[in-house]
Formats: C-alpha cells, structure tokens, sequence
C-alpha cells in the first residue's frame, strides 16, 4: 500500500519577503516544509502506524506490513527543495521523489500534472520491479490545505481531476473506519466556512487536504534525522518527466507578472486598566475579535 | 542653552542602567541616552540573562559569584522600588558543566575553589538521575550538520559535570533593566529614550558633552560609552579613545533558538542550566516548557562580524540581518539533540538574534579612556549580563575615584572590593591597553 505526501519548498513565514525583478521574491531567505504539509506528513505517519497495529492479527506479521505499507514524500521544486523532502523523511516518510525543476515559480495545473505524472512512474516502476501483488495506484495521496506562499488551494482538485479520485480538503480529522480492511474507508472531517464541519466516508483511492488542527505535527529527533540520511531520495526533472506525455505543459502555465507586497496595516492599542480590567478586556477581544476562544 | 548633567550615560541596558544607579547613590546628577524606545530594548533584550559562575579567570569567576549575590536579593539591590511593570525574576535552576574537552573545567574547578564558589562533582549516572533524558556520549570534535562526520556514532562518554546550586537566569532581561531604571530615576536619575547620539564633543582633550541626532546638545564633564554593539562607533565619536584602546570592540551576531522539550520532560520546572562544550552549546529552560539554546561559538561556525545600524534595521542582509538562519539552526538543534536525543526539532526555526558586542579577547573593557572624562564599559561579549549590578558599582566606584579623588587608573589601577564576598577585584585587569589576555576561552564563557 503507498501512501503519497505533496510536499512544497515555501519560504519561511517569518522571513521577510523582499519582491526582486518586479515579479520574483528574493530567494536567499530561509525555505522549508510548507506548514500545512506537516499535518499531511504526520497524518500518513499516523495512518500507516494505525493500519499496522490494528493489521496485527492478520496472517501477515508488523513488520511485513510495516514494508508493504509505504510513505512516500513528492515535491516539485527546485534543487534545493530537497531539503524539504528530507524534511518530511525525517518526520516519517519512507523515501522522496523530488521532481526538479529551475524555475521556482510553477502553477497548479503543472504541478498537479507532475505529481500525477511521479506518481504514476513510483507505482508503475515499483510493480515491474519488485512484486506484481502490489497495487498500481497510490491508494492515498494526503497534501496539505494549501501553500503558504500561494495560497491557491488548486493543486490537490486538480490532482484529484487528473487521476478521477475524490478530493477532500481542509481536513481536521482522519481516521481509517473500523472495517478498512474489508472496505477501504476513511471517515474525514472538514472545516467549512463560518466553523460548521462536514463529515465524509470515503472509499480509497483518495487525496485528503489536511487542515490546521488535524493533528499535532511530529517533529523528528536527531535518531529521524540520522535514519532519514540513509533513504533514498529519488530526483527526477520535470522536463523528462512531462516530455511526450499528454501532461506536457504547453500552454498550461500561468506567469507571475507583478509581484506586490500586501502589508496589512497593524494597528495596535494599548489596553489600560488593572490586571483584571486588562485580563477581561483581552478575554473579550480573543473571543469577540480573534474569535480563537 | 545646553542642559547640564554631572554624568551622561550612552546606553539604558542593564549595565548603562546600573552605573547610572550607584551614580546617583553617590549624588551624582546622571542622564541616560538611549536609540530605543525603552530602557533594556537592545541588546539586552536579546540575552539569555544566564546566572552562571563558570568562567576561564578566577577574576572572572569572582565577578560573576559576587553578581549572583545580586539577583537573589533583587528587591533589596532595587531599594524596593516599585516598577509599572513588575520586577523581574531570579530563577535558581542551578548550573551544570559538563566535564569534556570543549571546556577547560579544570582550570574552572580550580577557580571555583580560589574564589570559594560552591559545588558539587556529579558522575554520569548522577547527570542521568537528575537530567534523564540525556546522552552523556562524547560528541567531540564539535562539527557542523554539512559535514558527513557530524553523524558519527560516538563511542566513548564523557566523564560526569560540574554542578553549582547557585546558578540559573533572570526571566526577562529588559524588564531588570527597566527595574534598575526605575531604581536609578528614584534617585534622581534622568533618561532619555529615541534618541541617537552622533557626535561626542570635548575640548582641550577633556569631555564636554554629547550631541544628539536632531542637532540637540547636551553637557556633562563625564560621558560613559555603554553603548553595546555600537560602542566602537560611540568610542571612534570621541577624539583619541577608539586609537588609544589596545583592546578593540566590534558587533558579533548571535543566534539563540528555542526547542521544545520532549513531552515527558518538564526541562522548565526541573531543568537545569548547562554549559556544554562537548557540542558547544547551553541550554536553560524558557516559559513553555522549552531549550533556549546557545552556541559557545566553535571554531567549526562562520563568525559574522556586522554593522549595528545595518543589523537592526534587518538591511544587513541573509546572515547578517536579524532574521534566524536555517543552517544554524539546524547546527545549535541538530547539536543539542544529540545530547537530548528525544529532542523534537521543529522545520521552522525559532529564536532571538542579536549582537555581542565583543571584544578583541572576547573579556569586557571596563575603564577610562585617553579623553579625560569619557569612559567605557564595552566589549561585554555576550557574557556580562549577570555581572552588570556589580559593573554598575565598579564603574561608578572608578569614575568617582578618577574624577573626585584624581586617581591615574591607568598607572595605580583602581581596586574594587566586593560587597557579598569581600574580594577585591584589580579593576586594571579590564584596561583598554591590556594584551590580549590569553587565558580567555575567545567564546561566550568569557
């Protein structure tokens, strides 16, 4: 069983963006795992921990299904997108594929087509290489809610037309239900505008869009970051990769033109008051304005 | 007409906010000038305010055993003034080195026993009943995540620490200096903030006062540079000081980040401070159960040397601005999770980046200069912060002696008896014309 992760090379959200040539950042800033696939990447660790343990009783041993159920890190990016890659190995990830790329800036649609396009090559390689009673599809794909840098929120519905599997996003909580093994559902919850939730049963093949809250992301020990050292990351070029093929991009990519700063305009009060004036004032903004409590 | 004060200080951090305090004990009438807006919103903002005895001097040890003193009796230092804000908090964690051979703790230990610092010598096993989730293998030589060896699987272990029960970190460090502001302005004390001193006037090789960026003047016959990593810009303003030091100051930049501790380890209730240069790091607990983590600055690290100005308007660009950098984060987290090997380290990093004002020997210069009436109190090199009380009244003990009992320090150096332990301290030891003393460790430990 493969379980896929898209990951993205994001800038830091601390970093301070400085737009370069009118229409790019300057890059020599601090990248790394995009915030929202952390969730993605612990929650595939986390489903592929709950499919061993609760697969313990079946005829195959823990550590057999610990071989056939298989996490696997996707980025497109960069050279130095690797690193993001590496990231999420040391988080759990079995291995990477990074499909490299020289040019920073790629939309959704060729990004969709290149993760499909990976993908498909990891599963296909796989079965002709190794073991026929392996399935030729991911049988998930977790990615996460959006890009921080983005914030498009495209890539995992187009991901999801390519392959004509359904696409859940926003996702806050994930959970295999109780006969997966039989029936290969998942019971989803999403966040929906205005904060109601959604429940979904969904059959595998699918791609979960994973949300803030869905989990608490897994950082890696330095034991990770030694054990991810020794995997292998498996680097492909984009070009190869959508050369030929029906997904070449021609005319599907989308240029950034201008690049502009969009500075919100703090504007901070001072609260005055005694300790309690000032603790009930902040109470009352987190509920009432930050509506976080 | 140009206000007139017995003494300005360039700088309200915590050591420019304690001289001006035993200043005004001694009747002196003081003004502090100060670019930021608040007392303590420098560089001390950005210091981990560690309470530790251990350096490579035994003058620096007594310096920093005599400092203790200070914190623990923080309300009585304050003359138990009241502050808007609060006081700010000693926490005595206690204060572990770890034997290895990134440190010269046997010269410590031996220091520690001139200067009668108490401690206690703790073996492996005693490290891993009080601080459990550590490794005590050796990591030595300190290298860097880009070098394969960084991965080595170590072999032998290190042998046991130095444990002092008196040691640990003040809570918040520009909140102690605005106490101490708040201590000094109670007795008579001036301070002035947002203002960028540009030009330090004398006449006839004698200080006669400062002028500030908006062209205002101000006049005292005694001008102190405790100006932090701007102090060789402040001492190159005055005629003849920046040529006459032997010992020369410039700005360090500095990283500290924050890890946080693993689920079953309450670091920030039963942690300790420790001094690791096994894998050149510190560490002591932060408020949300997590590593405030230090770099003792190994030879393996790049050093960069920056322009204040530049640095804090974040215009000194990748690795030099003050914005963390990846590569040393994963060096400092990377390093302290080898020894803490249930470490999560998050992808994002998280920290405070700021400047040392260092020094040629990275040991501080505290003195006068060859102007008459300007001095300094400079090159504090990232580990002078629990010292500052003391300074205040070292400073302020050599300025009267200088100014009112006309003492040549630079020919009869002033000596300086401590309060608490009653060692007197050869203030000379601090001089500007020194050599660079060689039995420094060259790092944060000073």
């Amino acid at each position: 069983m493969k379980i896929f992760v898209c990951v993205k090379h994001v800038p830091d959200s601390a970093a301070t963006i400085v737009v370069r040539d009118k229409n790019q950042i300057d890059d020599k800033i601090t990248f790394l795992l995009n915030p929202y696939d952390e969730y993605a990447v612990t929650e595939a660790v986390k489903l592929k921990k709950n499919l061993i343990q609760n697969g313990a009783s079946s005829s195959l041993g823990q550590a057999q299904q610990s071989n056939q159920i298989e996490i696997i890190a996707v980025s497109l990016g960069t050279s130095d997108a690797e690193k993001t890659v590496r990231s999420a190995m040391e988080m759990g990830a079995d291995r990477g594929i990074l499909i490299k790329t020289d040019d920073r800036h790629q939309d959704s649609i060729t990004t969709a087509k290149a993760l499909k396009a990976a993908i498909e090559q990891d599963c296909s390689n796989q079965v002709a290489c190794e073991d026929q009673s392996k399935e030729q599809e991911p049988a998930i794909i977790f990615t996460g809610r959006e890009s921080i840098d983005m914030g498009g929120m495209q890539t995992m519905f187009r991901l999801g037309a390519y392959f004509n599997f359904p696409v859940v996003n926003n996702v806050v909580k994930f959970a295999p239900d109780v006969n997966f093994s039989v029936n290969r559902k998942v019971i989803v919850e999403t966040l929906t505008e205005g904060g109601g939730r959604d429940v979904y049963e969904i059959t595998l093949p699918c791609i979960i869009g994973a949300g803030r809250g869905l989990n608490t992301p897994i950082y890696p020990t330095f034991p990770d970051v030694v054990k991810a050292r020794k995997r292998e990351i498996k680097i492909l070029t984009l070009s190869d990769l959508l050369k030929g093929s029906e997904s070449d991009n021609k005319g599907a990519k989308t240029e950034i033109i201008d690049l502009e700063l969009f500075a919100e305009k703090r504007t901070p009060k001072s609260i005055k008051g005694n300790a309690s004036q000032i603790a009930k004032e902040i109470v009352k903004i987190l509920k009432e304005e930050a509506k976080v409590i | 007409m140009n206000k007139k004060y017995d003494a300005i200080i360039i700088g309200a951090g915590v050591i420019g906010c304690p001289i001006a305090y035993e200043l005004c004990k001694m009747g002196y009438k003081t003004l502090n000038v100060d670019k930021n807006p608040d007392a303590g919103e420098g560089s001390t903002a950005g210091s981990c305010a560690i309470v530790r005895a251990h350096y490579s001097t035994a003058d620096g040890v007594a310096l920093a055993y005599e400092g203790f003193k200070y914190w623990l009796d923080w309300e009585n230092y304050l003359d138990n003034v009241q502050d808007e804000k609060g006081l700010a908090k000693y926490m005595n964690t206690g204060s572990l080195l770890l034997k290895s051979e990134g440190h010269d703790w046997k010269k410590v230990k031996k220091n520690y026993d001139e200067v009668g610092v108490k401690y206690e010598e703790w073996d492996n096993e005693k490290i891993k009943q009080m601080v459990p989730p550590v490794d005590l293998h050796k990591f030595w030589p300190v290298t860097r995540p880009e070098d394969p060896k960084f991965y080595d699987e170590p072999t032998e272990f290190l042998e046991g620490g130095i444990f002092c029960p008196e040691g640990g970190y003040m809570n918040d460090p520009a909140l102690s200096a605005h106490n101490i502001m708040r201590a000094a302005e109670a007795k008579g004390g001036e301070f002035m903030f947002n203002a960028e001193v540009v030009d330090i006037r004398s006449e006839n090789n004698r200080v006669v006062g400062i002028t500030l960026k908006d062209g205002t003047q101000i006049d005292a016959p005694i001008v102190v540079n405790v100006g932090g990593p701007h102090s060789y810009k402040i001492n190159k303003m005055a005629k003849g000081v920046w040529e006459g030091c032997n010992i020369k100051t410039k700005a360090l930049r500095h990283e500290v980040m924050y890890c946080p501790s693993p689920d079953d380890y309450d670091y920030l209730n039963e942690g300790y401070h420790i001094s690791d240069g096994d894998i050149a790091c510190y560490a002591r607990p932060e408020v949300g159960n997590t590593f405030l983590i230090g770099s003792e600055d190994p030879k393996c690290d790049p050093q960069e040397w920056v322009d204040p100005d530049e640095f804090y308007a974040g215009k000194g660009g990748p690795g030099r601005d003050n914005q963390l950098t990846e590569a040393q984060w994963k060096a400092q987290c990377y390093r302290w999770a080898k020894r803490i090997p249930t470490l999560p380290v998050p992808n994002q990093p998280k920290g405070v980046v700021d400047l040392y004002d260092c020094s040629d020997d990275w040991i501080p210069v505290y003195d006068k200069s060859d102007l008459d009436g300007f001095y300094m109190a400079v090159g504090t090199s990232g580990n002078q912060y629990k010292n500052a009380p003391v300074v205040g009244k070292m400073m302020a003990g050599l300025i009267n002696a200088c100014e009112k009992e006309g003492l040549d320090h630079d020919k009869t150096p002033f000596q300086f008896k401590y309060q608490y332990t009653g060692r007197v301290m050869n203030v000379g030891f601090f001089s500007r014309k020194r050599e660079i003393n060689k039995n420094s460790s060259f790092s944060v430990n000073g």
